[in-house]
């Protein structure tokens, strides 16, 4: 009876497959791959240079607990679940246990791959911590990567969603503090808080009232989750992008006032609002973390005599700079456009405005990051001030360029 | 009184080689509330589309307060709101942020805004929603705040499709006040709706459209008096408009 569950799963599997593949394909003849082998390289360079001059005081431990917390924490779940499921698979809820399984599998096997992967880079790194033990390390990562992995679903599980996220915070922060204590020590006393934190939040779980199968979760899951990989694609190609992803980001939306209330500002006041609301501000907020990340190892590594970090510092300006020219795309057909009095130049003008100013915001705080070389590396220096002034300007001329060629051809 | 709306042997359509539209005239002049009425094709949507500015006449001139669309895009664009039939918003702007876009795109004074959203908010109880994201609204929530925005902007001009749809006993009410209010400051209204029995009572021309063309206009006396010419009983505007449009076999 489960075999036409499994059988869909497998189906959906396959249509997701093919459904990217043409994606991928326009990707990799971008030229992207190259980019990336570019960014690979210099990182090799890099970190290679790092394990083998490990400066006095590194924080060996604290690195290896940020990247791995991840890891071992986030649990996505690909269910290939539609809202037409509601209606369809529902009335077969108490047989989805076999496509459920599926989708457990997957996931599990691929957080396995990405958390070997990032270990064994991390490894060198571990070796010359004081508590290395790799058996127990090993062990404990296995262990903490499948109890996530449960509590991840339980969380699913749960009725209102403020229980998950605060849940979901404190199992993050949990985990943290304990992969930080197994790289300081891996003693009985590490053993005895990890069991208590594990029993601790299995108890939370138990109390909290929980649904049985979450398919408004799921199902949303499911939307960002594709919505995240079209915008990935949209760098590429243009394809089809439905309604935004929105969320409040109280903290970043404070700076939404400070747009000027003046007709000349209309455009930029919406995009910023965009850039805040929608995934694009939390894809480059992210960036800027992981960029601002790697940046401070490379500063402090002073690989290639500093220039290691400016190689660095230029890519991630780039790839995160990308991610702003996809804001002029959201509300490229909204109606508005062709409905408030305003000329298509002014709007164009407010547009490029954005872009740039939303460039030099964060090329500077990513610049920030690298401060741990600055003295004593003057040329590097400016090499990277100059690229943050002048690669914004040449973004706003082709961005110009691209909107008179966008207005051309709907002419 | 001035004229604010001048349409003027009108067609027009999406593709160049057939109208949709053919030989539209209508002429509102300021203070005056309109009613486009006709059956779902009968090319009311089109007509509002190319008073927006949206399509482009194959035939025919449109122009709002005195200007075309290609004379001076700015002033024919500040000349009227429009009020989509479906709220077509900024999804992830809050109301009050959706509120303070327009006002800047209509260069509203800042004063003025501040004053008029407090009020409008207030008036269609919206007050508790200011902050929320309009991704998260109700349909009918969405169109009180594509109708806030439109008052806020205080054009000449008002055009609303079907502005009834979606809104609570309330919110219709406290439309209609709004509308009578704008009537009474010198600002017209072009609305095209399917609910005769409430429009009939509120507009003081009508235009009647089918099959692309006009087939009767004028107040509800001379929508009366057409649609009885050939003997009919009709005594309002729903019963007038069977009668027009099929000699009475409702």
């Amino acid at each position: 009876m489960s075999s036409d569950v499994v059988q869909l799963w497998q189906k959906r599997n396959r249509a997701f497959i093919k459904e990217v593949l043409p994606y991928i394909s326009y990707m990799m003849r971008s030229g992207f791959p190259a980019f990336l082998s570019l960014i690979g390289i210099v990182s090799i360079i890099q970190y290679v240079n790092l394990i083998n001059n490990v400066p006095e005081n590194f924080p060996l431990e604290l690195i290896g607990a940020l990247v791995l917390t991840p890891l071992i924490s986030y649990s996505p779940l690909r269910t290939w679940l539609k809202e037409a499921d509601t209606i369809f698979l529902m009335p077969m809820e108490h047989r989805l246990h076999s496509y459920m399984k599926k989708s457990h599998m997957r996931s599990l096997r691929n957080g396995f791959i990405y958390l070997t992967i990032i270990t064994l880079i991390y490894w060198p790194l571990y070796r010359q911590t004081d508590a290395y033990e790799p058996i127990i390390m090993v062990a404990v990562l296995i262990i903490l990567k499948v109890m996530n992995h449960l509590m991840a679903w339980q969380e699913r599980q749960f009725v209102w969603s403020t229980n998950r996220n605060i849940m979901r915070l404190f199992r993050w922060a949990l985990m943290f503090i304990l992969l930080f204590g197994w790289l300081l020590s891996s003693g009985w006393g590490m053993l005895c808080l990890t069991v208590i934190v594990i029993a601790m939040l299995a108890t939370l779980y138990r109390v909290t009232r929980k649904q049985q199968f979450p398919w408004d979760r799921l199902i949303t899951e499911e939307q960002v989750t594709m919505r995240r990989l079209y915008s990935f694609f949209s760098w590429f190609i243009d394809v089809r992008v439905g309604p935004p992803i929105v969320k409040q980001r109280k903290y970043l939306s404070w700076i939404i006032p400070f747009v000027p209330y003046r007709k000349q500002y209309t455009f930029v006041y919406l995009h910023l609002i965009t850039f805040v609301r929608t995934e694009i501000g939390g894809i480059c907020i992210r960036l800027l973390i992981l960029g601002g990340l790697v940046n401070y190892l490379a500063a402090t590594g002073n690989g290639i005599d500093g220039w290691g970090t400016v190689i660095s510092y230029i890519l991630f300006g780039i790839i995160i700079t990308l991610q702003i020219g996809s804001l002029r795309k959201v509300h490229r057909y909204a109606i508005w456009k062709d409905i408030f009095p305003m000329q298509l130049k002014l709007q164009q003008q407010q547009i490029i405005m954005i872009d740039r100013l939303l460039s030099y915001i964060l090329l500077f705080l990513l610049l920030m990051t690298t401060t741990p070389m600055w003295s004593g590396h003057g040329s590097q220096v400016i090499v990277m001030i100059m690229f943050a002034i002048l690669y914004p300007v040449v973004r706003a001329f082709n961005l110009r360029r691209k909107l008179e060629k966008e207005v051309d051809d709907l002419d | 009184m001035s004229t604010v709306l001048s349409v003027e042997q009108l067609s027009g359509g999406y593709s160049p080689r057939k109208s949709i539209i053919q030989n539209i005239n209508l002429h509102i002049e300021s203070g005056e509330m309109i009613g486009l009425i006709g059956v779902n094709g009968a090319g009311k949507s089109t007509t509002i589309k190319h008073i927006l500015g949206l399509m482009t006449p194959h035939k025919g001139t449109i122009m709002i307060n005195g200007t075309t669309l290609q004379d001076d895009v700015e002033k024919y664009r500040s000349g009227y709101t429009y009020v989509p039939e479906t709220p077509v918003l900024f999804e992830e702007l809050t109301v009050e942020e959706h509120l303070r876009l327009t006002a800047m795109a209509y260069s509203v004074p800042q004063k003025q805004y501040e004053q008029q959203v407090e009020q409008l908010l207030q008036r269609y109880h919206m007050e508790k929603k200011r902050k929320a994201v309009t991704a998260h609204l109700s349909k009918g929530m969405k169109q009180k705040v594509m109708i806030m925005s439109a008052l806020l902007a205080k054009p000449s001009l008002f055009i609303i499709d079907e502005p009834f749809l979606g809104l609570d006993p309330l919110g219709i009410r406290s439309l209609l006040q709004e509308l009578e209010e704008v009537k009474k400051n010198g600002s017209s209204i072009l609305m095209s709706s399917h609910i005769l029995a409430t429009i009939e009572h509120y507009c003081d021309r009508f235009l009647m459209l089918d099959g692309g063309q006009v087939v009767a206009q004028g107040t509800l006396k001379q929508m009366l008096d057409q649609a009885n010419q050939g003997g009919g009983q009709a005594r309002n505007l729903e019963e007038a408009f069977y009668e027009l449009l099929n000699g009475g076999e409702a």
